[in-house]
Formats: C-alpha cells, structure tokens, sequence
C-alpha cells in the first residue's frame, strides 16, 4: 500500500512539470505583456519607456531562461514578485487559495450531502414521482451553466432575502457566521452542477448495487433495511461515486474562477483572471500551477481512496 | 468599479480603472472645475513670465495623508519621477518639455522649459500623470499598494481584485469638503451583480449599461446620471500598404457611407453624441454638433457611392476590420458599420480580438481597419498625438498612407502657443483637415450611464470616465 502512495506520488511530479511547461508557453503566447495591458495602446505610452520596464523585468530574456528562472523559484520556494502590485506572490496566494479553498469545499459538501441521499432517495423510489423530479432536477442541474445560474441568484437573493455580495471579503476564523453567509450562494451555485452530477451517479450505481447478491443475501440474513443500504448497498456503491467527485471536484476551480468574477471575490479564480488581463506572468503562473497542481492531487488521492473503499484494489496493486 | 484596479501606483501610465482611486487621493498643482477650467490647487497661483517659464506660488499648511508637510521638495521630486517612473511605470509621451525645475524657495517652485509647452498646465491638471507625492516616498514604500497624497480622501485598506477603502482626509486644505467619511471602492465586474448590490442598499452607486440604466430609471429609490466622457469610438485605417483607404476618396466615402445616428440607436440606445478627433464637452474645442451632423460628418449615400466610383472602386472591397471583443460595444458597432458599407459595396468582416491582441496589432500597424475607442486627454494636442510624424504610432499606422505638411505644421504650432483664442483657432483649422481628409474615422461619443440611490447628491459624470464628483458628494 505505501509502495503504491509512494509511487503515485513520484508519478504526480513529472505531471506538474509538464503543466508548468505548457502553462509556461501558453502564458508567453498571449499577446502583448504587462507594459501593453497597462497601457492598453494609448498614444500616451512612450515605446522606449515601455522597452525600459521589459529589460527591467527581465522580459528581455530568451523563453527557456525565463522559465529557467520561474521553475527554480518554485522548487526554492521563492514565488517572486507580482510585476503589477510589486507584492510577494506568496502573500497574494496566501490571501487567495483559503478564500477559494473553502468555497471549492462548501460546494463539495453540498453537493455529497444533498446530491448523495437525493440519489439514495431516487433509487430507492425508483419510477415514482419523487423519482422523476430527482431526475428532471439533475438534467437541469447538469444542463445549467453556472454562470447564468450565478446571474440569476444574484437577482433572487438580493429581490427576496436581501443579500449581495459581500463588500468586503470577511474571513471564517474571524467571524464563522458573516464568512459562511458570504460563502452560501457562491458555494451554491458552483456545487450545482457536481450536486447533480452525484445525484445521478448515487442513483444509477444504488440501482445496479440493489440488484447485486451480496444485497439478496443481507436482506436473507434478517439484517435490518437501513443497515442493508448503508453498509451494503451504499458503501459498494460509492466507488463510482468518489471517481465522480474527485475529478469534478478539480473541475469545480475552473466554476470558482468564473463565480468569483462574478461575485466579487477576492479568490485564486479572480486573481488568475486579473493576472490574465494584466498580463502579470510570475503570478499567472503561479496560480495555473496551484490550479493545475490541486486537479493532480486531487486525482491522486482518489485513486488512494479507491483502496481504503475497495480492498479487491488493495490486493491488485 | 466595474474593473479592478491592478495597483494604486501614482506614477506612470495606468489605466481608469487606478485613476478612479488615485484622482480621490492625489492632487497636482493645479485642477480642473467640472467645466474643464484651470484652478488652483496645490499651486495658490502660478506667474508666466515668458512662454519657457513658470513659477508656482504654493499652499502653505498642506500635509500629506502621512502628516508630512507639503513643500517644494515634494513638487520637484514627484516632477522627476513622473520623468521616469519606477516599475512597472512607464512615463507618458505626455509629460511636458521641462528642463529643469527649481526650488526657488519653500513654497515657489520655477519649471524651466526645453521650448515652449502649452500642454503644461492640461498635464498638471488632468492629473493622471502629474500627481505630487512626498520626497523620496517611493524608496520607503510599496506605492502600488499604498498611497500617501494630500487630496480628499486616503486610503485605509486595499485589497488587490476586491475593493479599495477610503477615508475623508481631515486636514484636507479645501475647508468643509469632502462630505463623506469613507467610501469602499468595491470591484463587482459583473453588472448584475452590480445591480442587485445597488437595488438591495449594499452599495450607492455604480456604472452601467444603457439597458441597465433603463430599468434603473423606473425605480424610484435610484437616480440615474448621465453624460458623455473622452472616450469615444472611432474607426482607425492602416494606411501606407496600397490598399483603397489610401486614397482620400474612399475614406471620404466611408465617412459618407457610416450612418451615426444609426451607431447610436442600435448600440447606444440613441443615446449620445457625434464627435470629432476632439470630444463632445472637452471644454470649448470640439467641433460643434450642427457642424458635424451638417458638414463633416453627414450620412450621404449618393455621395459616397460617386466618391467610390471617382476612386475606381465601385465594385468595392474586402476589408478585416478588427475590434476589441470586450466590452461588446466595439464589436456592435463594427457589426453596424458592417451593413451599413455593404451599401457602397465595400464587405467588411468583423473580427473581434481580446484587448491584449487588439493593442498589440494596432500599435504594431498589424490590421487594416480597427474599431477601438479613445481616452482623456490633458490638452486637446493629446487627441491627435497619433497624427505627429514623429510618434511611434505614426510609423507603424499612417506612414506612406497620409502626410499633411499644413496639418503637421500646425499640430507643432499648438504645442507652443499659449494664447487661448489663437489656439482654439489652430485646433479648429486642425480638426477641419482630420474631418476632410478622414486618415482615421471619429464615430460617435456615447452617453455612460451611472445610477446612484437616491440619498446620493451632487454627484456628476466625469469627462475622464472617473470618479472626480466624489469628493463633493453627499448623503441624505
């Protein structure tokens, strides 16, 4: 078993090298850089000015050298500074990742703990009407774009309970219950989509599981019809399950990035798309890297649940 | 603010998004009143003894947010950073022929010019370039994330993408302003966004789109301000590769054939104005209104298809016209120009290109037409600085594709005259020729639209596109 984290593990740095490569490239492929994002081609800018703050910034250098630079920094620990604000990355991203961190969480909670007993509930009642609406509810959920649903929170929210985004982003260790309200209807809306995501699965793998012989025979030994669906029919049910949510919940910082743009949130999302307009490489970098490096993580430690979940995997690998 | 502002740096060129903070901050030595008309400011009053000199009689018992107080040394050093800014500044092509600067005594300062400047006291009072700030601050502090001005408000707290907190400056020399106590700059990209926060109280006041505005309007808890600023659309040619708009004839046609009225109607929602090289409202330069609808800028089919027919391309042309894909107004008006060109033939394919990409091309010369929009300016020669031989944007846009010695001999001329009526004299043959010979297209200035709760009093749409009423601003 260690073997396997161990190996897992090693195979995950080559991965995020990678990453930093492309994501290296693709950064330098955009065109202009931060002296033409900050001057926007006004004909006030002074052309000899802005060749001045390229050399300066060391823009001046060949692609590998910079990336050269960027890579060692990272291994060093030593994120740079960002080319805008002149503040340390690390404080920036210090600021930033717990503020997405806890919204990307929040969603995933909501989304296992209403997605997850809604598909139990589906199964269970399979062809009733509840069944239908779990259904109809999870194609919408998955049809939907959060973005739009964003939109339309906004306007719920603020025309019924009166709430908007927060003018300023409060944090959860220095008041839980101001953080947690302002983190609701973001959370919300970027867990729509996994939540129907987990429903579907919940209720397809509950349905094949239900029909399994190991269920029969619970239910022949006497055992009680909660126990027969939380301990058999649940638990075996769940691999899929935690596939589904450990990929998507990767997938859920690129919904955090577009609902904290929304929002107003002072998050990674929003600091990546700032960047991106600005064209403040160290920081862009820094933040596709964290972005890409949670994805990889995350993927890492689905396949180790796997074999805390199934014990056929343990002995396999 | 419907952008976030990428730092709160007073020195080099930024964008509006950090002059909405840095104009409520800062302060310059002289300002401008809502009418564009010179006031003092940090200066008491200023001497000008010959047209390469002048001296600033400065306030007395002015200090800076940090306590320091204000003294010539601060005007001679913040003059010569703004000469070269430290990154990621870079200095404006704006800033003025200063020689040299003298610190005549605590509170007099003499700025020596290389020639005659008679852009200088527009730069000062503009102040998006020519902001003061404490001697030798920028080695003490981060100034992208800190500020240290002696304007109407200081800066409490800024938090990169989130929002900016302010604070009424107590010691701030105009005596009873600003009203307010503190006001968060809060950053909400989204416009519904923005909406719900205005409706529901959470904040008083922001910036929106015409259809926005509309529905804002029929509340009776919001007031909806509006008025043109400096930044208008217009259509730029790449001039000098052989291609048809070389010839005079077939801008003129362009000109003939672009409906702006109709620009207004579908994409502004028939709100706004025409303009010239010269904004609408800029003070007593621009072209009037009747003049461009019924000289300049007059939508005359007929004419345009003979100017085409006179140039040999009656059949037309293809053409790329490139457009800045965010804020989609750009793109609608391209699309509107579009059809309306197919009327004398020419086909137009519109191709909408992220900011970054837009900038890019255009500086390098790297489209054939352009849709983009324009910005402030300090003196009414900063609208046509693109059209000087001698910038850089010149060479890549218009070199050997349009030349006028008289028009290149009169922007030279208004650089150096001081003389008021002459200027506005020179500016108005200036505008002439542009209008006549159309080497780039001004299409219209349209109407920005701000909505405030209706407690909000005496605030007002600023030319610059910031937020300069602020500070005599108040709430009921």
């Amino acid at each position: 078993m260690r073997r396997q984290w161990v190996r897992r593990l090693l195979q995950a740095v080559p991965t995020l090298l990678g990453m930093s490569i492309l994501i290296f490239g693709l950064v330098h492929l955009l065109p202009g850089d931060v002296t033409s994002a900050l001057t926007g081609g006004e004909a006030g800018a002074n052309a000899s000015s802005e060749a001045a703050l390229r050399k300066a910034l060391g823009l001046n250098g060949s692609i590998p050298l910079q990336y050269w630079h960027f890579v060692t920094g990272l291994f060093s620990g030593h994120l740079g500074k960002s080319f805008v604000t002149g503040q340390s990355i690390a404080t920036i991203m210090g600021g930033a990742i717990p503020i997405t961190l806890e919204i990307a969480l929040l969603a995933s909670l909501m989304a296992v703990a209403v997605g997850m007993p809604l598909g139990v509930l589906s199964a269970l009642k399979r062809n009733s009407a509840s069944d239908l609406l779990g259904r109809v509810a999870g194609l919408v959920g998955l049809s939907v774009p959060n973005f739009w649903l964003a939109t339309l929170a906004l306007l719920a929210t603020s025309r019924f309970f009166g709430w908007v985004p927060a003018l300023e982003w409060t944090s959860f260790w220095s008041d839980p219950l101001e953080n947690l309200s302002q983190a609701a209807v973001p959370a919300f809306c970027v867990s729509f989509y996994l939540l129907a995501m987990v429903m579907r699965m919940t209720r397809a793998s509950m349905l094949e599981v239900l029909h399994e012989g190991y269920v029969r025979t619970a239910r022949a030994k006497g055992a009680p019809e909660r126990v027969v669906i939380v301990r058999h029919a649940l638990r075996n049910s769940l691999i899929p399950v935690v596939t589904v949510v450990g990929t998507q919940v990767g997938s859920l910082m690129g919904g955090v990035t577009i609902i904290e743009v929304i929002f107003g949130i002072p998050g990674v999302g929003n600091t990546l798309i700032n960047a991106v307009y600005t064209r403040d490489y160290p920081l862009i970098e820094v933040t596709a890297v964290f972005l890409a490096a949670v994805f990889v993580i995350l993927n890492l430690a689905v396949d180790l649940v796997y074999g805390l979940l199934d014990p056929r995997l343990r002995a396999s690998t | 603010m419907a952008a976030a502002p990428p730092n709160i740096a007073p020195i080099g060129v930024s964008p509006t998004a950090t002059w909405e903070i840095t104009n409520l901050v800062y302060e310059s030595l002289v300002r401008w009143d809502r009418n564009m008309s010179v006031q003092p400011a940090l200066a008491e009053s200023w001497d000008i003894p010959d047209n390469k000199t002048y001296i600033f009689h400065l306030r007395q018992g002015v200090t800076f947010h940090s306590g320091k107080a204000f003294d010539a040394t601060d005007v001679q050093y913040s003059f010569g950073l703004q000469k070269s800014p430290p990154p990621p500044g870079t200095v404006t092509s704006y800033y003025p022929k200063i020689a040299s600067i003298d610190v005549v005594d605590k509170y007099t300062v003499r700025f020596n010019m290389a020639s005659p400047d008679a852009t200088f006291l527009g730069y000062c009072a503009w102040l998006a370039y020519s902001p003061i700030i404490p001697n030798g601050i920028y080695d003490r502090a981060n100034m992208q994330i800190s500020a240290d001005g002696t304007g109407p408000f200081k800066v409490t707290q800024y938090v990169a993408n989130s929002h900016v907190a302010l604070e009424r400056n107590r010691s701030y020399w105009r005596s009873g302003y600003p009203y307010l106590d503190s006001i968060t700059m809060k950053v909400l990209a989204d416009e519904q966004a923005r909406f719900s926060a205005l409706t529901s109280g959470a904040i008083d006041g922001a910036t929106f789109s015409a259809d926005i505005a509309g529905a804002a309007s029929k509340s009776t808890d919001l007031v909806v301000l509006s008025g043109t600023t400096a930044a208008y659309n217009e259509m730029s040619f790449k001039l000098g590769g052989g291609k048809p708009w070389d010839d005079v004839r077939v801008r003129q046609a362009v000109n003939h054939a672009v409906n702006r009225q109709e620009i207004l109607d579908k994409v502004f929602g028939g709100k706004g104005q025409y303009t010239s090289k010269i904004p609408p409202n800029y003070g007593n330069w621009p072209v009037s209104q009747d003049d461009l609808k019924n000289k300049y800028e007059t939508y005359d089919l007929d004419t345009a298809k003979k100017l085409m027919s006179a140039a040999g391309f009656a059949s037309g042309f293809k053409v790329t016209l490139q457009a800045i894909a965010t804020p989609t107004q750009y793109v609608q008006v391209s699309e509107v120009i579009k059809e309306q060109l197919k009327k004398i033939n020419i086909d137009v394919t519109v191709q909408p290109l992220e900011v970054g990409t837009f900038a890019k091309n255009y500086q390098s010369g790297n489209f054939e037409w352009g849709s983009t929009g324009r910005g402030m300016r300090g003196d009414p020669s900063g609208f046509f600085a693109d059209l000087d031989p001698a910038g850089s944007l010149y060479q890549h846009i218009y070199k050997g594709g349009y030349e006028n010695q008289k028009l290149t001999d009169l922007l030279a001329q208004g650089l150096q005259l001081t003389d008021a009526s002459q200027r506005k004299q020179l500016y108005d043959q200036v505008q002439d020729i542009v209008l006549t010979e159309w080497p780039t297209l001004p299409l219209v200035d349209a109407v920005k639209y701000q909505v405030v709760r209706k407690r909000v009093h005496d605030m007002y749409v600023s030319i610059d596109a910031t937020e300069r009423g602020l500070p005599e601003v108040w709430v009921s």
